[in-house]
């Protein structure tokens, strides 16, 4: 770890490359953290040079011609032994911790993103990085959900992610966070992209969801550890969810959403973009229902989104659903199942539906039954409120 | 000359028999009055020197020393008035002294020499009887307390000369002003317009909601706390009003608790036995003393003014969280500790709980549609009612608002699900669910003969396993279900207890998996106040 002694620039041996890929690391870090040097002198250097080892060594007057006299100086700044040597440990400090780092011109990092407009420099991460020629879906949505809102980001989530789509979200309240638990209680591969430093937790209530995805999935963002959250970082964060991803589905916008503003940038990227259908008197879908007016992809079941991405259905999937529609022999249970839909009903309601369909049921024998029902896992209680978590209406 | 005359006094709940000595001796002209008195009795003075002259009576220009034994105790009240006037008339020899063996005298005095009612008649005759006290000379108005209060002869009196004549008078004398006093007290009551007093609700006037209305009957079956959330305009407010309607009637017993525990908070206005559950109903911005019990001799608070009945508490994340914090040692133990400057005093405080509450500042949560309260605020409005709060609260119901059509169909109750069960044909009016809550108490009554408890909302963590034993199935079921559901030890416990209730309303021994699901249900409300 300590030895730090410049590499030779042709080395081949596996062992001198990991060296030479610890050596760039670290000069790449000093490159980008170095106080007065933007994205654009840093992607002037990376073309001149070709790697952050290749700057530190440039002549006084190369750097002067390349990014001007001013942040030369900075650059020079930035050089100092004291400087340096602080740079390089908190470096360490940061890899102990178990955050890496990832400048766009080294290995690994994600090529459709280093292709967006405007990309970032510089990813830094915690986790460990899905492999991203796989094919990649964005799960996105209002934070202040709907239960069908949660219902359909849990199950296309679970959906894509099981049939090996990664899936990337931003852990925000609402869709994003029930998308990504969906995702990893699926199996599947799932990354955060954050607003704030990768070691910090935002929303404070996604904590489980943090932890979990530190342990199966992974974290990103392009902000420095320690970071603290802040409002305008947040657009700047969508531009690498919809960068990361094939496709962006949207599963619920309101009209006036800052789901939308994710969704701009996908177009402007050239992603395609899905949307979620829901009931035009739904508050709640309207940007939804707007972005299917305006030409995006109508999200109506998880096989249908695979085969947009040329994949085949998976097994798992198909298994899950036979087993839905399997019978268990409570007569009850079944005239429930009927009634329920993805709509929320309250208990008065289900029961005033039987009742209208001739049932002789009382409230106590529905009550029961819904309990077993929910603990079937056949459907879902949300606010008092009732409805069927069955997936076998859209996958 | 010396004399003294017995009279009562009140600390907290409790009353005390004091003695009231009047000593007129030769020495400068002046009243003196010791014994460690409040404000308003030193002030008695002057009320009673006024008072004895306009009732003809001469005041000696000599020392008059009055003493109000016990001397350690702290007095206040303003019954001492009566006791005082008549001890310097006996002092004087106007009174035979051995009249006053055995009698008590309170009431406060006007200038004019009236006797006017006073606070806490109850529980001071009631300790006049347990002393032994043969006879006891009352304000009029309080005459109908005293008599409630048992084994003891009761004068009213309206003024200080009535009550001088009736001690000079022979037994038989006595007996009939005593019957004429009553005789006037009720041509009197006759004459006051009677408040009409509030009408509880009946059931029958809400439509639908019958799971809420089957989550109140459970309450009172088994005096569980309940919970009940819901939008604005849903009907919380309603289904909890009408829940004393549903509550078994109070015992002789209780009557006479409740009453004195009135009596002593100057809130018994008829000075008739209260025989209505009490139904408290704080606004939430009401203090932690008013809820509690203060002042340095703490006046009964709301939690006492509840006791044996409801305390509804409307809105109930309004309330300050230290306010509601106070409540956890009164659901847990009955009573309420308090320990003031003027000493250390225990007030009964066995109330059911009911609260009502929206789900979020809003109050539309989880229609989406209206509702755009983040997670975070709802989490903050919620988080006023705290965890061990909740966890005393065995019932959670979540009340929907009933449909607009459903509002105005004919018949007040319509039977809507027919079946042939315990509960399926029963229809949802007070008069029909008081029945079962009755039938269930009585199951209780019989399964608890002999034992601490006597509801299924008291049970204790041992008591539990010692009643609410399971089948091999539904401990199966239970088990499965709390790992499913994510329940504590606590909130099987709870379960438990609900579950018990239930099974007893359907009039069964064994707690079925049945009970326990729907136990379950009512818990589930309460998912909403869990952080996502």
């Amino acid at each position: 770890m300590n030895n730090l002694s410049a590499a030779g620039e042709n080395t081949f041996s596996v062992d001198e490359k990991l060296q030479w890929t610890q050596e760039e690391a670290v000069q790449s870090y000093l490159l980008y953290t170095t106080r007065g040097i933007g994205a654009v002198s840093i992607r002037r250097l990376i073309e001149a040079t070709g790697s952050a080892s290749a700057v530190s060594r440039l002549s006084q007057d190369r750097l002067t011609e390349l990014i001007g006299e001013k942040r030369t100086e900075a650059l020079q700044k930035g050089k100092e032994a004291k400087r340096q040597s602080c740079a390089v440990k908190r470096f360490h400090q940061l890899q102990e911790k178990g955050i890496f780092f990832l400048p766009y011109w080294m290995e690994g990092f994600p090529k459709r993103l280093a292709e967006i407009p405007d990309p970032p420099v510089a990813l830094f991460g915690m986790g460990r990085m899905p492999d991203f020629s796989q094919k990649t879906a964005a799960v996105i949505g209002a934070r202040e959900c709907s239960g069908y809102g949660r219902q359909t980001a849990a199950i296309f989530a679970a959906g894509l992610a099981s049939a090996g789509v990664t899936i990337v979200s931003g852990m925000a309240r609402g869709v994003d966070g029930i998308a990504q638990r969906a995702a990893l209680d699926a199996g599947g591969s799932c990354v955060a992209v954050l607003g704030c430093g990768v070691d910090i937790c935002y929303p404070p209530e996604n904590r489980i969801l943090y932890e979990r995805l530190k342990k199966e999935g992974c974290l990103l963002s392009e902000y420095p550890p320690g970071t603290q959250p802040q409002a305008r970082f947040f657009p700047e964060r969508n531009r690498i969810i919809s960068g990361l991803s094939d496709l962006v589905l949207v599963t619920e916008a309101r009209e006036k959403s800052g789901t939308l503003i994710t969704v701009d940038m996908a177009l402007e990227q050239g992603r395609d973009v899905y949307a979620v259908p829901g009931r035009i008197t739904d508050s709640c879908s309207v940007g939804c229902n707007r972005l299917i007016a305006n030409g995006a992809g109508m999200a109506v079941s998880v096989s249908q989104l695979l085969q947009d991405l040329n994949m085949k259905k998976s097994v798992r999937m198909i298994q899950k659903n036979r087993n839905f529609h399997a019978s268990d022999g409570r007569p009850l249970s079944n005239k429930i199942m009927e009634v329920l839909d993805c709509n929320p009903m309250s208990l008065d309601e289900i029961a005033g539906l039987l009742s209208q369909k001739g049932e002789q049921i009382t409230v106590q024998e529905v009550m029961e039954e819904l309990i077993l029902l929910c603990m079937e896992e056949k459907a879902g209680c949300h606010g008092g409120m009732y409805f069927s978590a069955g997936s076998a209406c859209i996958s | 000359m010396y004399c003294h005359i017995n009279t009562g006094g009140l600390r907290g709940l409790e009353s005390y028999v004091a003695q009231v000595e009047v000593d007129i001796s030769r020495g400068l002209p002046c009243f003196d009055m010791v014994g460690l008195l409040a404000s308003e009795i030193k002030e008695a003075r002057e009320r009673i020197r006024v008072a004895l002259r306009n009732a003809q009576v001469n005041v000696p220009a000599e020392k008059i020393t009055v003493n109000i034994s016990p001397a350690g105790i702290h007095k206040a009240g303003t019954a001492f008035d009566l006791p005082v006037a008549l001890g310097i008339m006996t002092a004087q020899g106007m009174i035979p002294a051995q009249r006053l063996e055995n009698v008590l005298v309170a009431g406060e005095l006007g200038l004019n020499a009236c006797v006017k009612p006073i606070r806490g008649t109850l529980p001071i005759v009631m300790e006049a009887a347990r002393m032994g006290m043969k006879e006891c000379i009352l304000p009029l108005d309080n005459i109908k307390e005293g008599i409630l209060a048992g084994d003891v002869e009761i004068m009213g009196v309206e003024n200080l000369q009535e009550a001088s004549l009736y001690l000079c008078r022979d037994e038989d004398g006595r007996k009939e002003m005593r019957a004429r006093a009553i005789e006037r007290y009720e041509q009197k009551s006759e004459k006051k317009d009677k408040s009409v007093s509030e009408e509880t609700m009946d059931f029958s006037v809400i439509r639908g909601m019958q799971e809420a209305k089957y989550a109140a009957m459970t309450a009172a079956a088994g005096f569980h706390n309940l919970l009940l959330s819901g939008p604005p305009g849903a009907g919380k407010t309603m289904l909890a009003r009408c829940i004393p309607s549903i509550l078994p009637p109070l015992n002789k017993e209780e009557q006479r608790q409740i009453s004195a525990i009135y009596s002593v908070a100057g809130q018994l206005p008829s000075g008739e036995l209260l025989t209505q559950r009490p139904f408290v109903s704080p606004h939430h911005t009401v203090s932690p003393y008013a809820l509690a019990g203060g002042g340095s001799i703490p006046k009964p608070g709301m939690v006492t003014l509840a006791h044996k009945g409801v305390l509804f508490l409307d809105e109930m994340a309004e309330f300050k969280r230290s306010t509601l914090d106070i409540l956890r040692q009164p659901m847990e133990e009955g009573k309420i500790y308090l320990a003031k400057s003027g000493g250390n005093f225990v007030y009964p405080a066995d109330f059911m709980l009911v609260a009502a509450t929206n789900p979020c500042p809003c109050g539309y949560f989880p229609d989406r549609n209206r509702c755009r309260c983040t997670q975070s605020e709802i989490h903050r409005y919620l988080s006023r009612i705290s965890g061990p709060m909740l966890d005393r609260i065995d019932l959670s119901c979540v009340v929907r608002p009933v449909p607009f059509q459903k509002l105005w169909e004919e018949g007040a109750v319509r039977r809507e699900y027919v079946r042939e069960t315990a509960l399926a044909d029963m229809e949802w009016n007070s008069a029909a669910m008081l029945d079962k809550v009755m039938a269930a108490r009585e199951r209780q009554k019989f399964r608890y003969a002999g034992s601490r408890i006597c509801l299924n909302g008291r049970l204790g963590a041992g008591e539990i396993l010692r009643y609410c034993r399971l089948g091999l199935a539904q401990q199966q079921f239970l088990e499965k279900a709390a790992e499913k559901m994510k329940c504590s030890a606590r909130a099987c416990h709870r379960i438990l207890r609900v579950a018990r209730t239930l099974a007893d309303l359907e009039e069964k021994a064994e707690i079925g998996c049945q009970h326990i699901s729907q136990a379950i249900y009512y818990r589930l409300g309460e998912e909403a106040f869990a952080y996502e």
